[in-house]
């Protein structure tokens, strides 16, 4: 473990191992942090997906070599804006990260925050879970083409759960942008589970659900599955076909990663990516990550900026489209 | 039979040294928790929540049931000696509890407090093992509509609780309402209310209000002059160590078994059904109990029926929220919500056949909570005898511990500033309604309520659907009506058997009652609604043949 009385002398190894390896950073190409333990901003509320998630690179990062740990700090409220907007104002030394996904944008279309994804630095990509279109057992259609007839021949009716102005509710606007369908969205909040019981009891007819209640509530008939908005068909859940195959050019999911403030130096960006690397690459973390339908998708600094570059323009197109939000 | 062979296979998991360990320690966490105001079991929940991760499924989930049940009890030492709910499931509590505190029997209304948790745990427990499944599937019934009527019901509790207050009570539930809708819209998330003031667009969390209308404002009332100041918490005469007669409160608790049944089954009644939880459980049972006493005057002077109701009903409730969590994988409240995501880390989904298909890990969290229960009754003994010296130290000091927890607590929640501005804003108005005879609990339901009302009501206006679903839906008929028989119940109380209406007042209430109910799905619920129905007409009968009573007769019912 590094001290600070070699502070200097950390200080000027890690800047020549990364001049020197370029981007092989390491959790051991250990860069000067000001702070023994950094926070991780999570904008969601405690046993939340991301904060679960995150709770386990938590546990990871606490366990390893690592000099500096992490601490999950939940910031629940305004769609995740009111922790961006916390994490976007703190010091950009590295004691600061924010974890992040698609709200951002979403955001950032409504105007609850006033900067984009490009408000941070693009640390790592980190896992990937795919929506699932769902609806409740007492539809009278059994595939996406029936849906979508019945969509058609009665638009802006059927009663669809959604997070108004949240990624629930974007996964339909651009689903009907690609289709020409039109829904009645219903406002729900807190996630996929309120959700799931306007599904199971009749409230709704049509929502995104999660691998969960997909491979278990489907076998009593209480839910139906239509398509997963996913390159390739999951394992879990073989018989449901992609969109793609369906005939809609479209994948949506849930990407999960970690930033860091504006004007973060490249070095503690380049060090914070090796140090979340770690736990990606950790065989039991990936299959227990799979069973719950999502993928461990690590993708560096760089990557994950281009990532994010096409991701938010396809929102803000949708948004634009529609005259949503701040594009009205 | 079926329930002892998977009851044999749980325990044979359950009851190792370790677990069972790790669960007292649970069950300590949660007192401890529990007793501090500003801190909440969800916070503690939270806490283990890492810990678990390494546990086999059914230690982690027997830990955590035993934080939850620890943290539900523990409010009620707190409420009762310092008049402070620990947390918002014993707000109750303190209405009766504090005064028999004050009045000198705190022993008394301590034991009284803890049995009353024991059983309704234990009550929740058998229901939880004997038709788990069966009423989840009520709380499956619920849609938005009847979830509305649901909060308009919770809403005329205002009218019992205010007392003679009652326009002033009223104002309160407004204010509340009000409170509820600052911050940002429900549907949109767009910023409302908020004068332009970037943080107020987060409204205010519930729990800083909360703290502040009670805890902060009576603190700020039991300092305000040198004199009431220095004195001690538990008055003077209460310097010797309190005696807490566990055999005597047992007897007093179970003297009222009716009470104890009634204010369970509602409790496990409203864990059923998604987020409602033990914040309005408390009150509702609380109110229940007030309108069923015979004596309903001393309700809020130290009544042993107003500490029995709400502490048996939050244990109970708990008991509700884990039937659903696992017969449905859906949370009811941010504590099953947590170990909901637990059960997923470890890659048990909950569903439906998650009973049938996991024996060993449903049935070991049943059995978990009924252990639990005993833990807690263990250690409540040990740890109250520490809590008592709190009655012994003098205001000025006991206030500022008191407040610099709450703070740390309300801070801790949401790891923010704001929110201590919050309890520091409510505290003080708190404090000046208080001193103008506003009673706070209406307050605190408007808030507690006002969103859950906006969310569904919003939530059916979207469905398209028109006013006659309050009608036509089972559910929200059965609670507009009892919301109706609610508002008119204190003046029924009133005038009993002085004016010739009150006669009638009950055989009404069930045959109206009887026609919902009558409409649900199934058979078991048409029939009961029958029995009402016959009830109601045979006691509608005999009260049309009674002689007319006179003004002076005392009523015989």
């Amino acid at each position: 473990m590094k001290t600070f009385t070699s502070k200097i002398k950390t200080a000027a190894a890690s800047a020549a191992m990364i001049a020197g390896l370029g981007l092989a950073a390491t959790p051991a190409a250990a860069v000067d942090l000001p702070c023994d333990t950094a926070q991780l901003i999570v904008p969601w509320g405690p046993g939340g997906g991301t904060s679960v998630i995150f709770g386990i690179f938590e546990q990871a990062i606490q366990s390893s070599d690592a000099p500096t740990k992490i601490k999950v700090v939940t910031m629940p409220g305004q769609g995740g804006g009111l922790g961006a907007k916390e994490a976007h104002a703190a010091k950009p030394d590295g004691c600061t990260l924010f974890a992040i996904h698609q709200h951002l944008p979403v955001n950032y279309i409504n105007g609850v925050t006033d900067f984009n994804w490009d408000g941070f630095e693009s640390v790592a990509m980190l896992t990937d879970t795919p929506e699932i279109i769902g609806a409740g057992g007492h539809v009278d259609y059994d595939d996406l083409e029936g849906m979508l007839a019945a969509a058609k021949a009665d638009p802006g009716k059927i009663p669809t759960g959604v997070s108004m102005g949240a990624t629930s509710h974007f996964l339909w606007i651009i689903l009907g942008s690609k289709t020409g369908a039109d829904f009645a969205y219903v406002p729900f909040q807190g996630g996929t589970a309120g959700r799931i019981t306007g599904l199971l009891n009749g409230t709704i007819d049509l929502g995104g659900i999660n691998m969960a209640a997909a491979r278990t509530q489907r076998g009593d008939g209480k839910l139906k599955a239509f398509a997963i908005a996913a390159n390739e068909r999951s394992d879990l859940i073989p018989d449901v076909p992609t969109l793609k195959e369906l005939g809609v050019d479209m994948t949506f999911s849930l990407t999960r990663g970690v930033m860091l403030p504006k004007g973060t130096p490249k070095d503690i960006v380049d060090y914070w990516a090796g140090i979340f690397k770690g736990p990606t690459e950790n065989a039991e973390f990936v299959a227990e990550q799979a069973a719950k339908g999502t993928s461990v998708v690590y993708l560096g600094p760089e990557d994950y900026t281009k990532w994010w570059e096409a991701t938010s323009a396809d929102f803000v197109n949708a948004a634009k489209e529609l005259k949503m939000g701040r594009f009205q | 039979m079926e329930l002892f062979t998977n009851l044999g296979l749980a325990s044979a998991e359950l009851f190792s040294l370790t677990t069972m360990a790790l669960m007292m320690l649970g069950t300590l966490v949660g007192l401890l928790a529990g007793a501090i105001p500003g801190f909440t079991i969800a916070m503690a929940v939270v806490l283990v929540l890492p810990f678990t991760f390494a546990m086999s499924p059914v230690q982690g989930l027997a830990t955590m049931i035993a934080v939850y049940v620890g943290g539900l009890s523990g409010g009620l030492m707190s409420g009762i000696l310092t008049g402070i709910p620990g947390t918002p499931s014993s707000v109750a509590t303190t209405f009766d509890g504090y005064p028999m505190a004050k009045s000198g029997k705190p022993g008394l209304a301590l034991g009284i407090g803890v049995w009353s948790s024991f059983f309704g745990g234990i009550i929740a427990s058998i229901v939880l093992m004997l038709i788990a499944p069966q009423l989840a599937l009520i709380g499956l019934e619920f849609q938005p509509v009847d979830f509305f009527a649901l909060v308009i019901f919770a809403l005329t509790v205002t009218a019992s609780l205010a007392g003679n207050e009652m326009l002033k009570g009223l104002m309160g539930a407004l204010f509340g309402l009000l409170i509820a809708t600052i911050g940002s819209d429900v549907v949109f998330g767009l910023p409302r209310f908020t004068f332009g003031i970037d943080a107020v667009s987060k409204g205010f969390a519930f729990l800083p209000v909360l703290v502040g209308l009670f805890a902060f404002s009576r603190l700020l009332n039991d300092v305000r002059d040198p004199d009431s100041a220095s004195k001690r918490l538990g008055g003077d005469q209460s310097t010797n160590v309190v005696q807490i007669d566990y055999i005597a409160s047992a007897k007093v608790v179970l003297a009222r078994w009716g009470n104890v049944l009634r204010s369970s089954l509602l409790g496990v009644f409203v864990g059923v059904l998604p987020a409602a939880g033990s914040t309005i459980s408390n009150i509702l049972a609380y109110d229940q109990a007030k309108k069923a006493s015979k004596e309903p005057e001393t309700f809020g002077k130290g009544a042993v029926d107003g500490i029995i109701a709400p502490e048996s009903a939050n244990n109970a409730t708990a008991g509700g929220a884990l039937i659903v969590m696992m017969a449905l994988g859906l949370p009811g409240d941010i504590m099953t919500a947590i170990m909901l995501g637990a059960l997923l880390i470890h890659d048990v989904i909950p569903s439906p056949s998650f009973i049938s298909d996991e024996p060993t890990i449903a049935y070991s969290i049943f059995l978990a909570f009924f252990v639990a229960n005993f833990m807690m009754l263990f250690l409540q003994s040990i740890t109250l005898r520490g809590f008592v010296l709190v009655t012994k130290v003098k205001m000025y000091m006991l206030t500022a511990v008191i407040l610099f927890y709450c703070a740390l607590g309300i801070f801790a929640l949401n790891n923010i500033g704001y929110d201590m501005w919050t309890l520091f804003i409510f505290g003080v108005l708190g404090f000046v309604m208080r001193a103008l005879g506003f009673p706070i609990v209406p307050i605190v339901l408007g808030v507690v309520l006002g969103q859950i009302a906006e969310t569904r009501l919003s939530q059916v206006f979207a469905r398209g659907d028109g006013l006659d679903v309050f009608f036509t839906r089972p559910w929200a008929l059965f609670f507009i009506l009892l919301s109706a028989f609610s508002i008119m119940f204190p003046s029924y109380q009133k005038h009993m058997g002085k004016k010739r209406w009150t006669r009638f007042f009950l055989p009404v209430l069930l045959i109206v009652m009887s026609v919902p109910v009558f409409t649900m799905p199934g058979y078991v619920r048409p029939v009961i609604a029958g029995l009402m129905l016959l009830t109601g007409i045979v006691q509608l009968i005999m009260r049309l043949r009674e002689p007319s009573l006179t003004a002076d007769q005392t009523p015989t019912t």
